[in-house]
């Protein structure tokens, strides 16, 4: 009877283990923001990780490339090359630091956002997420006044929304992840939809499926932001229309869209601070987990 | 527990570096999932518990890491436990060469399941797309070998192997 009892005791023991994820399931599908609480100290960990690793790696390449070109050589000509070697490496750094320092004014004073947001500059440090994700990870978090749902651009146009926020860190989900909706309108013919990311192995696009079949798409209009329904401001550039078809009956048009930011290329990003979701409170905002 | 500890501390650390190397892949190759080469891994070598605790703890780090919905891979990996379990396949003697293959067939129908689950989660899209199911078991397979290389050498410095678990099947000098 007692060890029945005891076998007992471990079987119940392990269904209420196994209940956890579906309770854990259950509360996101109620309150998405809850996401952050049980994610921020892995984001947190996993950044402090990653900013290290990418350090690393970057002394390491370093080493490596200095080594190549070092090996093997005599002394005159080892000496001539590190001459050269430094003057380009010299060089090299003084064009990045020339077009970081641009990229930054650029998003400072040229950015598409309103003027009168409040921003944080951002740097990314690693594409992060499973396979199946497609998100970046910044090096801000909510100590610097990042919160979920946060808009995320770079000075070509959107990145995506703030995911989840640990306090130095935060996860980015980009705007071409298939589970990311927002809502977009067409310049010139003013017509609007619901933009989501689509999927894709070789590259990041984006679709509006329910394009009123009356309105005129062209392939190469550009696709702004419409600032209904969405954490967004108005007007800020996502993309260009690359192509475009009418559904069987008509009625509908669907477009793909390529984002004008390089999205596995983007190394600095701004977050804007203003608090957008109470601006939007009246209407449903298009967060991406709200459609799961 | 010690063992789903270190278990866990890997796939911490493999979940967060790879992010920052995946920087420079193109997308169709950073296809890597880690959850089926644990799932094999644990199924082999974990009692009950440990494989519980296991699925609750790595499923966690993998769904925060990820951007998946938290508890997501936490039940499809206990899901699959209790599958794996209860269909006796790694009951039988396995070395770890052999134990991969086995992660090439699971990767596969967890993408499956994970593709159902998602597609009822999300709605009708998600980022899953045909090498995911073609080259992703496959780079599974191959990344085990290290994977687990790399876990049995830290499990035995950090001695959270026992004895018993050395003189099971497909462990150490028998493998």
């Amino acid at each position: 009877m007692w060890s029945l009892l005891e076998r007992a005791k471990r079987v119940i023991f392990a269904l209420v283990l196994s209940v956890i994820p579906l309770v854990l399931l259950y509360v996101q599908s109620k309150d998405t923001q809850v996401r952050s609480i049980f994610a921020w100290p892995v984001v947190q960990a996993a950044g402090a990780l990653e900013s290290g690793a990418l350090t690393i790696t970057g002394a390491i390449s370093d080493l490596l490339y200095r080594y190549l070109f070092i090996v093997g050589r005599n002394d005159e000509v080892l000496s001539l090359r590190a001459e050269v070697l430094e003057t380009r490496a010299l060089k090299v750094k003084i064009q990045e630091l020339i077009n970081e320092q641009a990229s930054i004014l650029q998003l400072y004073f040229h950015s598409p956002a309103q003027e009168s947001s409040k921003r944080e500059f951002a740097r990314v440090i690693a594409r992060a997420g499973a396979p199946m994700a497609r998100m970046i990870r910044i090096d801000k978090g909510s100590s610097q006044g990042v919160k979920p749902s946060y808009p995320v651009l770079s000075h070509e146009g959107v990145v995506g929304q703030v995911l989840s926020v640990a306090p130095n860190f935060a996860d980015v989900l980009l705007i071409t992840d298939a589970s990311s909706a927002i809502e977009a309108k067409i310049v010139g013919s003013g017509a609007r939809g619901l933009l989501r990311g689509i999927t894709s192995s070789s590259e990041y696009l984006m679709e509006i499926r329910d394009i009123d079949g009356l309105v005129q798409v062209q392939i190469g209009d550009v696709v702004i932001t419409s600032g209904q329904n969405s954490f967004f401001p108005n007007g800020i550039p996502i993309g260009k229309i690359i192509d475009a078809a009418a559904s069987r009956d008509g009625l509908y048009v669907s477009a793909r869209i390529r984002p004008f930011v390089l999205m596995d290329q983007v190394e600095h990003v701004v977050v804007l601070l203003d608090d957008v979701q109470a601006k939007n409170q009246s209407s449903s905002a298009a967060w991406p987990l709200s459609v799961r | 527990m010690k063992k789903v500890f270190f278990t866990a501390l890997l796939v911490f650390l493999f979940g967060a570096l790879w992010p920052t190397l995946a920087k420079s892949l193109p997308l169709w190759l950073n296809v890597m999932f880690l959850p089926p080469i644990i799932l094999c891994f644990g199924m082999q070598y974990f009692r009950s518990f440990e494989k519980i605790f296991l699925c609750l703890i790595t499923g966690f780090i993998v769904d925060t890491l990820g951007g998946f919905p938290v508890g997501l891979n936490m039940l499809i990996m206990l899901g699959f436990s209790f599958l794996l379990g209860i269909s006796n396949m790694f009951s039988g003697r396995i070395s770890r060469l052999e134990l991969s293959y086995y992660v090439v067939a699971v990767s596969f129908f967890y993408r499956l399941a994970l593709l159902a689950l998602e597609s009822t989660l999300i709605g009708e899209k998600n980022n899953i797309f045909i090498s995911h199911f073609i080259l992703g078991p496959l780079v599974d397979g191959l990344l085990s070998i290290v994977f687990y290389f790399l876990l049995v050498k830290i499990l035995s410095v950090a001695k959270a192997m026992e004895h018993t678990d050395s003189l099971r099947p497909g462990y150490g000098a028998y493998s």
